[in-house]
């Protein structure tokens, strides 16, 4: 998970305390070095897309509207360098949702997420694009308690993962062994968050930007997100 | 953001946001007018400006507004002196004289006020110290404390706060015995069983109660839909958005809401309910297009169509209401496209919008 997609996700929790969040995770997939082992799953970039129940219009529309932006924009990743073989990894893509929820010791996946999660997988196996095998998207619940921890200095992330179980359900948690946050993710999200300027970080989410209205259109870039690119640019 | 951590714990109210969802309501203007006639007619910045701290604390008073920041500020300030206050007859310390004199002083009915509302916003942001003094002051000011229902609503907050839930229950439950229609104690009920994890159904019961009493309750029914929405039945959602609708026809967010739930339940006849409200969303919205409800109905007509193009349903379906159907997606696309001129995401927008067109 890049550093980029945890800092939105925090700060996207943390912007919306008392509400649940939904957004979507953007990556891709890449073919295992050994043959034989899983794929591995890059999240680049994340779209944080509400801060209330999700509804079929508001998320067909951002599914839409990320993946078109995936397609134009370049999304960068972190060991990209490191990359030689392009043909190893699939394009840029959806392949994941995260949420959180309402109340603090709330830490069951609601089921507007499961739904969600459901829609994505067979969207997923309809694209038509090889996808290495076993590959499958991800389903990521900040927990509310670790994030607390958190941030009042612990070093453990806040993110569980889920992928698919036996039941086609996505309740399957990942041992956090198996998955990794970018050096320095959490300082830098617990840097996000604490800004007191609020205005120089904000984060945006869809909902946001449809509330806003058609004069403010230019300025709440929910798929972008500028100002908070900068920041964990510069960091 | 230890703040922020707290605020996760937060029992909500359900005035405020109720209220500041029907923006567009004549329910909401009432207050403002009562507002206006007694504050001449002055908005809250020009008051902030002027710094007159009673004109404020009233204001967000009448408006209903949720400002504990705002109102811990103004309200200590006017309290100076009298939240420390340890002498049994408050009003005869030779402070609170000299300021008498001086035409400083609040007389008591405001003091109470002030502290009423200081009280609230105090637990509101977690501040239990604060909140204590001004209780205490209270108590001390009231001739049978025990009896008032006022004095009772900020005892069974502060409970509430405390984590006290049994002690919040009891203080609750004593207000219904002595006024079954209680509204605030139903609602406070209500919220402390939101807030428990596992408790879902018995606040569904505690929900059902309260707009059961106050029917007329718009809040009470927002809520309801947002519980719905939680748990994903849609219809149930439906249900109460659609007496929302009944209550305020003006409203273009309900109505866009609504469209979006009827979208979420799918089939032919909800995707036409959806797409009528939707429309009416748009009718309503005055300033240049509500942004959400254009974006429903492309992805509404659009859901429409790709339905109705299935050849079992061809038959079902009026021809009129294809053409209808396509006839919004153009109005959509092409409003949408133009909005997003020379932003960041208007190629994006574009993309997804030709795709829409495509599709007809």
């Amino acid at each position: 998970v890049s550093a980029l997609a945890h800092t939105k996700i925090i700060l996207h929790a943390v912007q919306n305390p008392h509400a649940q969040i939904h957004g979507i995770l953007v990556g891709r997939y890449r073919k295992p070095t050994t043959s034989g082992a899983t794929p591995i799953l890059q999240i680049a970039e994340a779209f944080p897309v509400c801060h209330s129940a999700p509804t079929k219009p508001l998320l067909d529309m951002a599914f839409r509207l990320a993946e078109a932006y995936c397609k134009g924009s370049s999304i960068a990743y972190d060991n990209d360098k490191e990359e030689e073989d392009s043909s190893s990894s699939s394009s840029t893509q959806i392949v994941g949702w995260y949420t959180a929820n309402e109340r603090l010791d709330d830490v069951q996946l609601s089921p507007s997420a499961l739904r969600v999660m459901g829609t994505i997988a067979a969207a997923a196996t309809q694209q038509g694009e090889s996808l290495p095998a076993n590959a499958e998207p991800c389903l990521f619940l900040v927990n509310n308690n670790k994030l607390g921890e958190m941030m009042l200095g612990g070093e453990e992330g806040a993110l569980e993962a889920y992928g698919r179980d036996a039941r086609k359900q996505w309740q399957n948690p990942v041992p956090s062994s198996h998955f990794a946050l970018a050096d320095g993710s959490c300082a830098l999200a617990k840097a996000a968050c604490s800004i007191k300027d609020k205005k120089s970080v904000r984060l945006f989410d869809f909902e946001d930007h449809l509330h806003g209205g058609a004069e403010a259109i230019k300025d709440s870039d929910w798929l972008s997100n500028p100002t908070v690119s900068a920041f964990v640019q510069k960091s | 953001v230890c703040r922020c951590l707290q605020d996760y714990r937060k029992h909500k109210t359900n005035k405020p946001r109720g209220l500041s969802f029907l923006k567009g309501t004549a329910a909401l203007n009432f207050p403002k007018i009562m507002a206006g006639i007694l504050n001449g007619g002055e908005d809250l910045s020009s008051l902030l400006a002027r710094n007159d701290h009673l004109a404020i604390l009233r204001y967000v008073r009448s408006h209903k507004l949720r400002e504990p920041e705002m109102t811990i500020h103004h309200g200590r300030a006017l309290l100076k002196g009298t939240l420390d206050d340890t002498s049994d007859s408050p009003s005869s310390s030779p402070m609170s004289i000299i300021r008498e004199l001086l035409g400083l002083s609040l007389n008591e009915s405001e003091t109470l006020a002030v502290l009423e509302q200081v009280c609230t916003a105090a637990l509101d942001v977690y501040d239990d110290t604060l909140a204590k003094r001004c209780l205490a002051q209270i108590k001390k000011r009231v001739q049978n404390p025990d009896e008032s229902a006022r004095v009772m609503r900020l005892i069974g907050l502060s409970h509430e706060s405390a984590g006290e839930i049994p002690e919040a229950f009891a203080v609750y439950d004593e207000l219904l015995n002595n006024n079954p229609a209680n509204s605030f104690a139903l609602q406070r009920k209500y919220c402390i069983l939101r807030s428990q994890v596992g408790k879902e159904a018995e606040a569904m019961d505690a929900l059902n109660d309260c707009i059961g009493k106050n029917q007329g309750d718009a809040a009470g029914w927002l809520e309801m839909g947002r519980l719905c929405l939680d748990i994903c039945d849609y219809k149930g959602a439906a249900f109460c958005y659609e007496e929302l609708v009944v209550a305020n026809p003006l409203d273009d967010t309900l109505h866009c809401m609504l469209g979006e739930i009827y979208a979420t339940l799918g089939g032919l006849s909800n995707l036409k309910m959806a797409r009528k409200h939707l429309a009416q969303s748009l009718d309503l919205c005055s300033s240049g297009g509500n942004l959400r409800a254009l974006y429903a109905l492309v992805a509404v007509a659009g859901s429409f169509l790709e339905e109705s193009a299935s050849a079992r349903k061809r038959k079902e379906v009026n021809g009129d209401d294809v053409e209808v159907a396509k006839e919004l997606v153009k109005y959509g696309a092409e409003n949408l496209t133009k909005m997003y001129k020379g932003s960041r995401m208007s190629e994006a927008v574009a993309h997804v919008m030709e795709a829409q067109l495509a599709d007809i």
